[in-house]
């Protein structure tokens, strides 16, 4: 099986260097994928909103060194502190795909509807054609009210409008002459150049483990991200998700479906995720890389013979 | 003087490969900057809009080969065919910036109104720190009307969102924690990082010649970016600006003034501009760049010759 990498993009690991750094010791040790996260402002504080990933991927967190580059807090925002550089990903990206050759580069998550859905066609269409197909786009609704009071976006409209921009997206992906007419967005013949790479346009993976969110995989995505699914409960939620996307008239065998883990989960608990229907897997590295390249090298190195290798082979 | 060039992002130029490879070459060749341009989409026509700059550089036209590359029309819009690839500039400049060590990368011009000033401070801030602080956003209010339609702006507002959203990026890119109040954007105690690494931030230069575009240079941004300016108008425009530069309490000696100019330009031209209060040039090519290795090489080689010298001299 093939595992990704969640490990840039955020404080010490921010920085171009380290992010050109880490893509391509990612690629050298055989990682699959390399994933950005988004957050567009952050806040001291969210009084408004429920983090809802406190629970984390349903394993046991590993535990963090007190010398860690990055210290994640275990509260209601893994991020301790709002000055902590959070790279834009779609640029992240784009410096991400322009340092390798193979690695698929993709976002987990980015809040669709806080964008625009046109300019972020262009956005990700132009970088799927430079990279020549190896862009994924993870996406989530959002949960920090606070972010959507800041760019002006309708909290309580946010799953309807993540709905819309997706179809609004694969419009101007795939139309030679692009037409949409939604509640949020509507366009009529207009033409949006480069297409990306990737036949179909690029492929849109759902991420969070609500009902909304199993729903959406089910009827539009490509694939699904789940973070907080503990594995003795894998088999039943996947099972509930294949029959939802039956159900919607589509085949759940062409889901992708990337399960979080962190690096301390055994092989054993791999398998039963294999064999309860994940396709491939995305380690959350918990901020102890460090930052030079010769330390990035040999902990990339040991990655690739303790997990790549071996997950490889399952 | 220093002069940049303004050469990819649309048809032939647009693939990720000839970006990589001819701002490389601009790089090696001395060329100071190299400018992307932006249109989100295109259409076959635009009857609701004029095209302002009908009249290109005030220089004569160069003449085009008939089999160059790239064709550009001679009427209301310098693009001949709308299905044709047009990069988005955001992705183009951060691909540039990672093939690239030295050059400044700009945008000629970003249409502002279109993108969300949040998403679009921290794209830069993202971009500029991890080039190490070579990026310029150079802006325009923009003059298609379908395009502001495709993408649900309000046409006839562009010009007071333009002036909103500089201020609101200087505000995410200088204040530790952000908070603005205006007429379209607000927010409060907002932590927008990466910063850029330019202090200030990315310096933001504007497109077109209007009165309404010059106030905005003047009153509140780094720089003008002219194109239909003829010589023998320059002195008196560029002392306007400079008047109205100081009578808006800042200083006219800081703002970086770069004239796109054709290659057919004379080095007498050229010194006139530099006598009128140009700071430095910018190369708009003619769509007649080889694609292929050799055939660009070669051509930069003779700019190298013909223009970066010379124009080093000045």
């Amino acid at each position: 099986m093939k595992i990704g990498i969640t490990c840039g993009g955020i404080g010490p690991y921010a920085s171009g260097a380290f992010i050109r750094a880490s893509a391509k010791a990612a690629e050298q040790a055989g990682f699959a994928h390399y994933w950005m996260p988004d957050h567009v402002v952050q806040f001291a504080a969210y009084p408004e909103s429920t983090y809802p990933y406190a629970e984390g991927s349903g394993q046991e967190l590993p535990e963090q060194s007190a010398e860690a580059p990055l210290q994640f807090g275990d509260d209601t925002y893994a991020n301790v502190d709002p000055r902590n550089p959070l790279i834009d990903p779609v640029m992240g990206m784009a410096w991400a795909a322009a340092a390798t050759s193979s690695l698929e580069v993709g976002t987990n998550v980015l809040i669709l509807p806080q964008r625009n859905p046109v300019v972020l066609a262009k956005e990700l269409a132009t970088l799927d054609s430079f990279s020549k197909g190896r862009i994924l786009l993870g996406v989530g609704v959002g949960w920090a009210k606070e972010e959507f009071v800041a760019t002006g976006a309708d909290f309580s409209v946010r799953g309807k409008r993540t709905d819309e921009a997706i179809a609004a997206m694969r419009a101007l992906w795939n139309q030679p002459v692009s037409s949409f007419a939604g509640a949020f967005d509507s366009f009529s013949n207009a033409y949006s150049y480069p297409k990306p790479c990737r036949k179909g346009g690029v492929p849109v993976l759902i991420g969070g483990e609500s009902k909304p969110a199993m729903r959406r995989v089910a009827r539009l995505g490509d694939g699904w991200l789940p973070y907080n699914l503990p594995v003795d409960r894998a088999a039943g939620v996947i099972a509930e998700l294949k029959a939802m996307t039956r159900d919607a008239g589509r085949d759940p065998a062409a889901l992708r479906i990337i399960k979080i883990v962190y690096s301390n989960a055994g092989l054993d608990e791999l398998r039963r995720y294999r064999d309860a229907g994940v396709t491939e897997f995305n380690m959350a590295s918990s901020g102890e890389l460090p930052t030079d390249e010769t330390g990035i090298e040999a902990k990339f190195g040991q990655w690739r013979d303790r997990i790549v290798g071996p997950v490889a082979e399952l | 003087m220093k002069v940049g060039i303004t050469c990819g992002g649309i048809g032939p130029y647009a693939s990720g490969d000839f970006l990589r490879r001819s701002a490389q070459a601009a790089e090696r060749a001395g060329f100071a900057h190299y400018w992307i341009p932006d249109h989100v989409v295109l259409f076959a026509s635009y009857p609701e809009s004029k095209y302002p700059y009908a009249k290109g550089s005030g220089q004569k036209l160069p003449d085009q080969d008939p089999d160059a590359p790239l064709q550009f029309g001679d009427d209301t819009f310098a693009l001949v065919d709308p299905a044709i690839a047009f990069a988005d500039p955001v992705v183009a400049m951060t691909w540039l910036a990672a093939a690239t060590t030295t050059i400044e990368i700009g945008s000629n011009v970003l249409v502002l109104p279109q993108r969300h000033p949040i998403i679009l401070a921290k794209q830069l801030a993202t971009l500029d720190a991890c080039c190490y602080g070579r990026t310029i956003l150079g802006v325009g209010a923009g003059w298609a009307k379908e395009d502001f339609d495709a993408i649900g702006v309000d046409f006839t507002k562009r010009g007071k969102i333009t002036n909103e959203m500089i201020r609101v990026l200087k505000t995410l890119w200088r204040a530790h924690a952000s908070s603005f109040e205006g007429e379209f954007f607000n927010f409060k105690e907002a932590f927008c990082y990466p910063k850029p690494a330019r202090a200030g931030g990315v310096p933001i230069l504007v497109g077109g010649e209007s009165k309404a575009a010059m106030q905005r240079v003047a009153q509140l941004c780094d720089g003008w970016l002219p194109y239909n300016l003829p010589v023998e108008n320059a002195a008196s425009v560029i002392s306007e600006l400079r008047e109205m530069t100081r009578a808006a309490g800042r200083n006219p000696e800081s703002l970086r003034i770069c004239k796109i100019v054709y290659e057919t330009a004379t080095l007498d031209d050229l010194k006139r501009y530099r006598d009128a209060g140009v700071t430095e040039f910018n190369l708009a090519t003619n769509g007649d760049i080889p694609i292929e290795d050799a055939g660009m090489e070669a051509k930069f080689r003779e700019w190298k010759e013909t223009l970066v010298a010379p124009i080093a001299a000045l």
